[in-house]
């Protein structure tokens, strides 16, 4: 389960423009236009998606306002989403470093800043004074906690909230920029810092602008720009992605995306690292190609209706939309993130109007939009980010949907043995798991449920899936 | 999980969070108190001498001005002036509690209550080393013997601390959005101060003005304080009716204020 889970989180400020706060301003207001108060909405989170998983490390990167720093204060609770949905776990203790010592007064001592530094992150006086001793240790300035702070140096004072964070042992650590100052050996010093809580399987979502830093942490990098979430993946690809938004040229106004992202030029490799890519199953490319060259083998010509179930980030629809006539291609999503990546960034890469087809996006398999029945439907690798109750759900709604004598192939990640339930590592490196994604099944499993359900089914010979999936054909068992 | 996005600021999980964050509030209490003390010579002895300079002209003021010669003047003009500092200290502290801590609520999340509170019970804390040293004093000096009455005094008090957070979280989540909430309050403070019996007394006001003097915010604690203290009298229930509906009202107030726009603070700030 995640620790954090982010639903299309927006998040909209309003900056206040003729500076309010006074009732002279609204009082004025009611006679003169000019003295009206003027706000302009800022979206600085636009339907942001993604999850984070226990003990991950993730980097978030992005340009100065591309909405990293609301982000993390978002999950660390000190603002609230504008719409969408932003899942914490109920229990993770939060540690947030998004300014270092922020509380400390000049006056109190370091030792009593610390006491209440520790109080405002949630402690109470036995656990503060059971860590005391960690964080003066940890911050070398023993012979100065009883010293006021305003006569420390800024390095001491930064050592000295970096202590503090670092030892009140979150299980979720949220750090924004916070080494950005301070010299080479605390920069070490934090890394090595990181590096640990992170053994002890710590979670930690860290805002930063240095790369060396970035892959010293992270496994996993989210691009940000301009609000949205542009790239999840791999770090490597991540950075060069946000060297690219870097030297992007800047839209004042209203960001148009898809403008945003024809502007940034990803070539393949990079994208193959990306999210939305690898969380179909990888093979991005070549997967999309095989889809359509099955369907043609198995006699799919343009001027007939064809249902894409499960089409992902769009690598079928990129081949099929031109292959098809207009309004032929119908493809269904269930996870509107991939879908969104699959518009923005596939289909404009590819030039590829959307429009050539239809694509209906909902959680529950709900095809009513269509009006058509289909001759072809096809679930490319679907069914290894579904549970068995999904893809009778699944089976069922496209049964519905065929027309007389129509076929729905479905390829998936066969498990050979009905009675292993242990995960499985396939030749080309990815592991597949009995109950949790990606999901492998066998094919009597499967086979049984759609019989159940009143199909008829049967193996289709084929060997060419570029992931090594076997394929198998339902349809109506009376011809229906 | 929670949901970040849905409104978590129910009145449970609020005090939920004020309990889990007690220890804050303590230790900002005692930053205060130490702050306001640490580094001055004599301390908290610089307390008590702006009552007895307050006090000390008023007497003038009054005996020997206006004549008023009202039977242990110095004792009761005291009693209503420390309770009237605690409230008035706690109301002008508390318009800053939130609006002049953006950094903090920027880049913590605890519960936003916690400030305005530590503001009234850091006052509430300097109300009561006043009153450990003045009311025993006052009491041998002017013999007066303790009384059953007195028993109302912990309950007046607890009273006038509940309406003072009430108010304190009405005036703290007011700045945070209108900036002339201060000024607003120094005029309100100082006509409150003369609709309070503070220098003068309840039985002075001509009969058909004492329920409206009574039902001044701050009236029914101070007058019950004199009643108790000095004239060892139990507190007529006028003046408990307004001391528990004041102190109601404006905690409900301050409560709902707070609920309803804690989300927005660390924006507006």
């Amino acid at each position: 389960m995640p620790i954090v889970e982010a639903r299309e989180v927006s998040k909209r400020f309003l900056l206040r423009h003729n500076p309010s706060g006074s009732l002279k301003v609204h009082f004025l207001g009611l006679f003169q236009r000019g003295h009206q108060e003027r706000v302009e909405e800022f979206w600085a989170l636009r339907e942001v998606s993604l999850r984070i998983g226990r003990g991950e490390s993730i980097g978030l990167i992005g340009r100065n306002g591309s909405g990293k720093s609301t982000l993390l204060k978002l999950i660390a609770a000190i603002h609230q989403p504008t719409s969408g949905h932003l899942l914490v776990e109920r229990d993770a203790r939060i540690g947030t470093m998004i300014e270092l010592g922020v509380g400390f007064h000049p006056e109190l001592t370091g030792a009593e800043n610390v006491g209440l530094n520790a109080a405002i992150y949630g402690f109470s006086q036995p656990e503060i004074e059971a860590l005391y001793p960690a964080i003066v240790k940890y911050s070398g300035l023993e012979h100065f906690m009883d010293v006021p702070l305003k006569n420390y140096s800024s390095g001491m004072h930064m050592r000295l909230g970096f202590a503090i964070a670092a030892n009140l042992d979150p299980d979720l650590l949220l750090l924004d920029e916070v080494f950005a100052v301070g010299d080479q050996d605390f920069q070490k010093q934090c890394i090595r810092t990181l590096q640990t809580l992170q053994s002890r399987g710590k979670t930690i979502v860290f805002v930063s602008h240095a790369p060396a830093a970035i892959r010293a942490i992270c496994r996993r990098v989210c691009v940000l720009d301009r609000g949205r979430l542009v790239f999840d993946g791999d770090v490597d690809a991540g950075l060069a992605m946000y060297e690219k938004t870097m030297s992007a040229p800047e839209v004042d106004g209203e960001p148009a995306p898809r403008q945003v992202q024809t502007a940034v030029e990803w070539t393949d490799a990079e994208l193959d690292l990306a999210w939305h890519r690898t969380a179909t199953g990888g093979k991005w490319r070549e997967s999309g190609e095989w889809q359509l060259e099955f369907l043609r083998r198995q006699g799919l010509r343009p001027d007939q209706f064809v249902l894409d179930v499960g089409s992902g980030s769009l690598s079928g629809a990129r081949v099929m939309l031109p292959f098809m006539d207009q309004s032929r291609y119908w493809g269904y999503e269930k996870d509107r993130r991939l879908f969104e990546m699959g518009v923005k960034i596939e289909l404009v890469r590819a030039d590829v109007r959307p429009e050539r087809g239809h694509l209906i996006v909902n959680e529950w398999f709900d095809l009513s939009e269509s009006p058509h029945r289909f001759d072809f439907a096809i679930a490319n690798g679907f069914w290894s980010r579904l549970t068995l109750n999904a893809i009778a759900r699944c089976v069922s709604s496209v049964l519905k949907k065929l027309a007389p004598g129509g076929r729905f192939y479905a390829s998936w990640v066969e498990n050979p043995d009905p009675a292993n339930f242990e995960p499985i590592v396939h030749s080309q490196g990815a592991t597949t798991y009995p109950d949790m994604e990606p999901f492998h099944y066998s094919f009597d499993v499967l086979a049984g449920v759609c019989r159940a359900l009143g199909a008829a089914v049967e193996r289709v010979d084929d060997r060419t899936h570029p992931r090594g999936e076997s394929v198998m054909l339902i349809t109506r068992a009376h011809g229906g | 999980m929670i949901d970040r996005a849905a409104p978590l600021d129910s009145l449970a999980t609020t005090l939920g969070a004020l309990v889990r964050y007690r220890t804050l509030l303590r230790k900002l209490v005692l930053k205060d108190l130490k702050l306001k003390y640490r580094g001055s010579v004599l301390g908290f002895l610089w307390s008590l001498v702006n009552p007895l300079v307050m006090i000390a002209v008023y007497s003038f003021a009054f005996r020997y001005i206006l004549h008023n010669a009202t039977q242990g003047f110095v004792f009761l003009v005291l009693i209503g002036i420390l309770a009237w500092t605690f409230f008035s200290n706690a109301a002008m502290m508390s318009t800053g509690a939130i609006a002049d801590s953006g950094s903090l609520l920027k880049s913590v999340f605890f519960p936003r209550a916690i400030l305005p509170i530590a503001t009234v019970l850091f006052n509430l804390s300097q109300y009561l080393l006043m009153a450990a040293v003045f009311l025993p004093v006052m009491m041998i000096a002017f013999r007066i013997p303790p009384a059953a009455p007195l028993l109302a005094y912990p309950i007046f008090l607890a009273l006038q601390v509940i309406f003072t957070i009430g108010v304190a979280l009405i005036l703290a989540t007011g700045t945070t959005f209108f900036r002339d909430v201060r000024h607003l309050l120094e005029v309100a403070l100082a006509v409150l101060f003369w609709t309070t019996p503070i220098v003068y007394e309840l039985s002075q006001v001509p009969a058909r003005f004492r329920v409206a003097l009574l039902a001044s915010p701050v009236a029914s604690y101070v007058v019950a304080y004199k009643e108790i203290l000095f004239y060892r009298r139990w507190p007529e229930p006028a003046v408990w009716t307004f001391a528990v509906a004041y102190a109601i009202i404006a905690v409900a107030i301050g409560t709902a204020l707070l609920l309803a726009f804690e989300d927005r603070f660390a924006e507006q700030t």
